[in-house]
């Protein structure tokens, strides 16, 4: 009777210890999640504060491209301004294209390309896609890793009960745009 | 799916990196516990638990201490500065970048000088690892294969590889001490004591140093690790041939290698020349072929270049 109880009662504690452990997994799992999504906005501002720079170095050398130059500052406002995990990621696109296209016209001023602070912008910008798709890859490796524990039994039991939502994963439209733009003089 | 079986093998390495490493101190504690305890039983025969506590003290110790400072005197032994902001900024800005992709603290940055190519990472955490690179390595390296080496060196800081190396380096050294101290001692008490004494420590001693050594060579030797690494780096920068690149470069500089530290030479992308001869790390072989680990990574640009562009997997 006595050692009865005491294996049930012990049956009952390793259960909530092993509960306590799945839902502690998961609750890490997802704040790894929200914390690689903080990370792409870091880097996405980072790039935002690089264009002004860039615009004002570029500006003094290419005189008659106003309107490339006009098309990086719109897609810059329109990347900031963007609501919501789908228009960003397409605003982003828009911006990384924009800029591809003024280092493309970059190429023709042998001024510009010689200049020093243009070639440590172009290091930092190139830097700063990288760490943007950097962080977006974490992001989809950290989702996709918490996604699949929340299907997983017996995760999914704890998941149902505690109201565990799957994330959504950054998909780029353009499958061109997963690249890092090559920003390369040479 | 592809990406999915990889991440799983990535997680369980560091759990098996980390088990590896526990087992490992705890092996040296028993060993430098029991050779204390059996030179204080050869001494004072009523006294050999002092003995045996004190050794486990000392090395209690002494692993704090490497825990805490290991990876900086490893910095030290190797020569290394600190890398300039302005000097080594495509370094720095490349070590961020896979830092980001891997989702690990930025580590700092070191620099050796160093005309050859080669790398090490040191770190008992993630959270206080450092990357060195030789300036050889920087001046020759292009931007791609400097990502692929760093995303190398990235990948043995987050799957632990670098504590395991840490302890693995510590526990060597220890050896050859406890060796030094047991041949002077058993030669001191061999003819005072009678040879019972001595010769039953001599099986303690084999007793408990065959198997770490064994354990030793096997997990310095462990040639996965370097491929794990390998795949980690593909893994992180999607794009393989940058890695295979340097590795073709590595293999075709012939610059002379700055004089190495033995202690250190497991950690580098690819061993000095020179260190392989000398010292207790002559025994291993720590790093596979070259020639091996570029055609697996070319075979897996093969494949990336399908798979890796698609969608990641939705589950």
């Amino acid at each position: 009777m006595f050692t009865g109880l005491v294996i049930f009662l012990v049956a009952i504690a390793l259960l909530v210890f092993l509960f306590v452990a799945l839902y502690n997994g998961l609750v890490s799992l997802r704040q790894q999640a929200i914390n690689a999504w903080a990370q792409i906005d870091v880097q996405l501002r980072r790039r935002y504060d690089l264009i002004p720079n860039l615009v004002e170095t570029v500006k003094q050398y290419m005189k008659y491209e106003q309107e490339t130059l006009e098309k990086v500052i719109q897609a810059r406002q329109r990347a900031m301004d963007a609501q919501g995990m789908r228009a960003q990621g397409e605003a982003e696109n828009a911006l990384t294209h924009a800029l591809g296209g003024l280092f493309a016209v970059a190429e023709s001023y042998p001024d510009l390309k010689a200049s020093q602070n243009m070639q440590n912008l172009q290091e930092e910008l190139a830097s700063t896609e990288n760490r943007i798709s950097a962080a977006r890859q974490f992001y989809n490796d950290s989702v996709m890793e918490y996604n699949t524990k929340l299907q997983q039994f017996p995760q999914s039991v704890v998941a149902n009960m505690f109201g565990f939502k799957p994330r959504e994963m950054f998909e780029i439209e353009d499958p061109g745009a997963r690249e890092p733009v090559k920003v390369s003089f040479s | 799916m592809i990406i999915e079986r990889r991440r799983t093998t990535f997680w369980s390495e560091e759990a098996r990196n980390k088990r590896a490493t526990g087992c490992l101190v705890f092996c040296v504690l028993v060993l430098t516990s029991a050779v204390i305890g059996g030179i204080a039983y050869l001494v004072q025969p009523e006294f050999w638990w002092a003995g045996a506590l004190g050794g486990l003290f000392l090395a209690l110790i002494l692993f704090t201490y490497v825990a805490q400072y290991g990876p900086k005197q490893l910095i030290q032994i190797a020569g290394a500065r600190d890398a300039d902001p302005e000097e080594q900024r495509r370094m720095i800005d490349v070590g961020h970048e896979m830092a980001i992709a891997a989702g690990i603290p930025v580590p700092k940055f070191y620099v050796t000088d160093d005309p050859s190519i080669n790398a090490f990472s040191v770190g008992f955490n993630p959270s206080n690892a450092a990357v060195c690179f030789t300036t050889g390595a920087l001046e020759k390296l292009n931007r791609d294969e400097l990502q692929g080496v760093m995303a190398h060196e990235i990948s043995h800081i987050k799957n632990y590889d670098t504590r395991l190396m840490t302890m693995l380096a510590l526990t060597l050294g220890l050896l050859v001490v406890i060796r030094s101290v047991f041949l002077r001692s058993g030669g001191l008490s061999g003819r005072d004591r009678g040879r019972s004494g001595a010769g039953g420590i001599l099986v303690l001693i084999l007793v408990i140093v065959a198997p770490i050594l064994t354990m030793l060579i096997n997990l310095a030797t462990s040639r996965k690790r370097e491929f794990l690494a390998d795949a980690t780096a593909a893994q992180l920068t999607r794009y393989p041939d940058g890695l295979a690149d340097a590795l073709e470069k590595i293999e075709a500089d012939s610059s002379p290698p700055a004089e190495v530290n033995a202690a250190i030479s497991p950690l580098f992308i690819s061993s000095p020349a020179g260190a392989e001869s000398d010292s207790a790390f002559s025994l291993f072989s720590t790093h596979p072929s070259t020639r091996e680990r570029i055609a697996r990574l070319r075979s897996m640009g093969l494949i990336n270049r399908d798979a890796m562009t698609d969608q990641p997997p939705t589950v």
